[in-house]
């Protein structure tokens, strides 16, 4: 081979190689995951939600938790006003939260609304306690938006106490170092009895 | 004044373990801890999670990582995930190894020592390869992509080795069963290595052809790739010890076919759409410049020419494997497709290799001023472009925080009551959850169970034996029926991706119960 025709393939490779990298844009990524959607056999693909089971988890869930202390509150507002603390599906990791930091307890959703449905402020004397034994690395995040913001919390043992000023919804968050070991037991803890949640002290606005 | 030199045998060992030494340390630093959720390494849990089995992971069931992660799941020392993650790392690191040792077997000039510059020139393209950003998300999280690669370019080079000694006796079989035995192992890693065998005849028989002894190489590499494909004998094996990741059950020819040729993923082979193919296969023509960087480019393109010129075999046999991949890239639709183009990365890197061997000798025979010149400013430029890249790249692709798969399945897993049952449909909550099941010191009493899986028979058969459940209609329709049992609470884990990152991920574990 000559070196014109050597310089030539040189020249080429570059040409073609330069032109696709320059003008070529990305193409949408394919959504396909390795368990496949696509049905091959005959059963019946499962919905992919099952939303009535849901709803009537969710209701049951607000009625456990909607505990004597819960009722006692709600008889003294006012008639046809509302409280109601929901316990969403319990979770695990949010975005806005930090690389690292972990929801560690389900989304716990205080509502109080007066008899025309708007929000009403709670007491200053609302208290939510979380129950867990690991209070020193575990924090109390509100939803704001898409971010979760902490709100002060008193840790008292393993309680973490804090003042929900303003309804909304709260969960306990722990940080989770980056070389956390995958059989630690102390978040196993945590995520076990974060889920006690007890409600003091709601009570009508002055 | 003189250039040190480095003898001629030890050109490639030189090369390549200098790249491997460079890029080892930055997978270590970057390494995942555990099973992910990241893009290249969310399969990371099924392979783990079979390897914690002694199962059959997705199709088609890569029996060489099996049988790897096997060995190291022997050996007792820390979390299994990560071991694998390492040895992901190790054979990513080596494949740079093997390139480098090819890359010299294809220089011009072969025979004659090369300037010290030269070899840490070429070890800076090597690692500017390792730090491509697909090269290194796959080496740093258990995937099979980093062993596909050095037993892809192992093979190729005792094949070249065989040819080596070709040229001045009769050919060496021992080299020729090497590269067929090699690349039996990466057809078990991968089966895209196939798309190998063409490269490995092409420089048996077109490297070998001026002696003539292509005949006699031939035998002994078509035995040795024969004895190692025989590594798919595990998926049966394993298949019938009923484990309960078992992917395909591939115990009966049928099956066994199924999973072995990714039957269930044939319907994402498609090329109907020609202008979007088209504009899919633009895009990764680009990518050899756009992972490797610009200023490998004038090399890749020396080395290209230099190839065709001096090796035309190897030129034919290297630029088969890079339109090969990219071709199965362009028509495979699949949230990771585009790794299939890593052979032609790999290709674009030891092509750029050549080229800096080729720019040393063109400098050498301009002149002493030329030489001297080159030999300062091309190791220089490269270095300091890999330590730039390398630097931006693991930013980027760092897996050292993404602790969140783990925790998750760690979490949900404690949460659930005793005998649940967890219903998934989506890799990033059936991954993850699997591996933390299956691993040692698991939750024995939790079954997984993956709704999209559920329409195949050997699904169903699998959780009936190993799960326990009653398997004659989905969970949601029993549960409906009243016909579940009572003592498995049913969970439905709900996963909501809403960004691109690990922390993006909204997990839900939401309990199901009789309307």
């Amino acid at each position: 081979m000559s070196r014109w025709l050597t310089a030539g393939v040189a020249v080429a490779i570059i040409t073609v190689l330069s032109a696709a990298a320059l003008w070529a844009s990305a193409p949408p990524a394919a959504r396909a995951q390795t368990a496949p959607d696509v049905r091959l056999r005959e059963t019946p693909a499962p919905r992919s939600h099952t939303a009535p089971a849901a709803e009537s988890a969710a209701t049951r869930m607000t009625l456990q938790l909607s505990n004597a202390t819960l009722q006692a509150n709600r008889e003294t507002l006012p008639d046809g006003a509302d409280l109601t603390l929901l316990a969403q599906p319990t979770y695990v990791a949010l975005p806005g939260a930090g690389p690292n930091l972990l929801r560690v307890s389900p989304a716990f959703t205080v509502t109080a609304r007066d008899a025309g449905g708007r929000d009403i402020e709670l007491s200053p004397a609302a208290r939510m306690t979380f129950i867990q034994p690991n209070a020193e690395g575990a924090s109390v995040l509100r939803l704001e938006g898409d971010s979760w913001r902490a709100v002060p919390a008193v840790r008292l043992g393993h309680a973490l106490i804090v003042q929900p000023t303003r309804t909304g919804t709260y969960a306990v968050f722990a940080e989770l170092p980056p070389d956390w070991p995958l059989h630690d037991d102390l978040l196993t803890a945590v995520a076990l009895n974060a889920a006690r949640l007890v409600v003091d002290d709601l009570a009508t606005p002055p | 004044m003189q250039i040190p030199s480095v003898a001629n045998r030890y050109v490639g060992a030189a090369v390549g373990l200098t790249a491997a030494a460079g890029v080892l340390p930055a997978y270590l630093l970057t390494l995942a801890p555990g099973v992910v959720w990241s893009g290249a390494g969310i399969d990371s849990g099924d392979l783990a999670a079979a390897v914690a089995v002694g199962g059959v992971p997705h199709p088609t069931g890569y029996p060489t990582l099996m049988l790897l992660g096997l060995a190291v799941r022997a050996v007792p020392l820390g979390d299994l995930a990560l071991r694998l993650n390492v040895l992901t790392a190790l054979a990513g690191a080596a494949s740079l190894l093997a390139l480098g040792l090819l890359a010299a077997h294809l220089r011009p000039q072969v025979g004659t020592p090369v300037p010290v510059s030269a070899v840490a020139a070429a070890a800076a393209v090597l690692t500017l390869y390792g730090f491509a950003p697909l090269v290194w998300s796959n080496a740093i999280v258990t995937e099979v992509y980093a062993f596909a690669s050095l037993f892809l370019w192992s093979a190729l080079y005792a094949a070249a080795r065989a040819c080596s000694d070709a040229e001045t006796a009769k050919g060496n079989p021992r080299w020729a069963a090497v590269a067929g035995v090699v690349l039996g192992l990466g057809i078990g890693a991968h089966v895209t290595v196939a798309l190998g065998a063409p490269a490995l005849a092409a420089i048996l028989f077109s490297g070998c052809r001026r002696s003539r002894p292509a005949r006699r190489l031939a035998a002994p590499a078509l035995a040795g790739v024969a004895t190692t494909c025989a590594v798919y004998v595990y998926l049966p094996v394993a298949a019938a010890l009923d484990p309960p990741i078992n992917w395909g059950a591939p115990t009966t020819p049928e099956r066994f076919w199924s999973v072995v040729s990714g039957e269930i993923y044939r319907s994402r082979l498609d090329a109907s759409d020609l202008g979007a193919t088209a504009a899919k296969a633009a895009w990764l023509l680009g990518e050899p410049v756009r992972q490797l960087t610009w200023p490998l480019l004038p090399l890749l393109a020396i080395g290209g020419a230099s190839l065709t010129r001096r090796f035309s075999w190897a030129a034919l046999a290297t630029g088969w494997i890079a339109i090969s991949t990219l071709a199965v890239s362009a028509v495979y639709n699949s949230r990771d497709d585009e790794v299939f183009i890593l052979p032609a990365l790999a290709v674009a890197a030891l092509w750029s290799v050549v080229g800096v061997h080729e720019v040393a000798r063109l400098a050498q025979a301009a002149g002493a001023g030329a030489h001297r010149l080159v030999a300062a400013a091309l190791p220089l430029l490269l270095i300091a472009t890999a330590v730039i890249r390398g630097t931006d790249v693991a930013r980027h692709v760092s897996m050292r925080d993404a602790t969140h798969a783990a925790a998750f399945a760690h979490a949900t897993l404690a949460q659930a009551e005793t005998g649940s049952v967890l219903l998934t449909e989506d890799d990033r909550a059936t991954f993850p959850l699997w591996y933390a099941r299956y691993a040692p010191r698991g939750r024995t009493d939790v079954t997984i169970v993956d709704r999209r899986l559920w329409q195949f028979d050997w699904y169903r058969e699998t959780l009936k034996r190993t799960g326990g459940i009653p398997t004659d209609l989905p969970p949601e329709r029993l549960l409906a029926a009243g016909a579940w049992p009572e003592d498995r609470p049913l969970w439905a884990v709900d996963i909501e991706v809403r960004g691109s990152r690990s922390a993006d991920v909204l997990a839900t574990l939401r309990p199901l119960v009789t309307p």
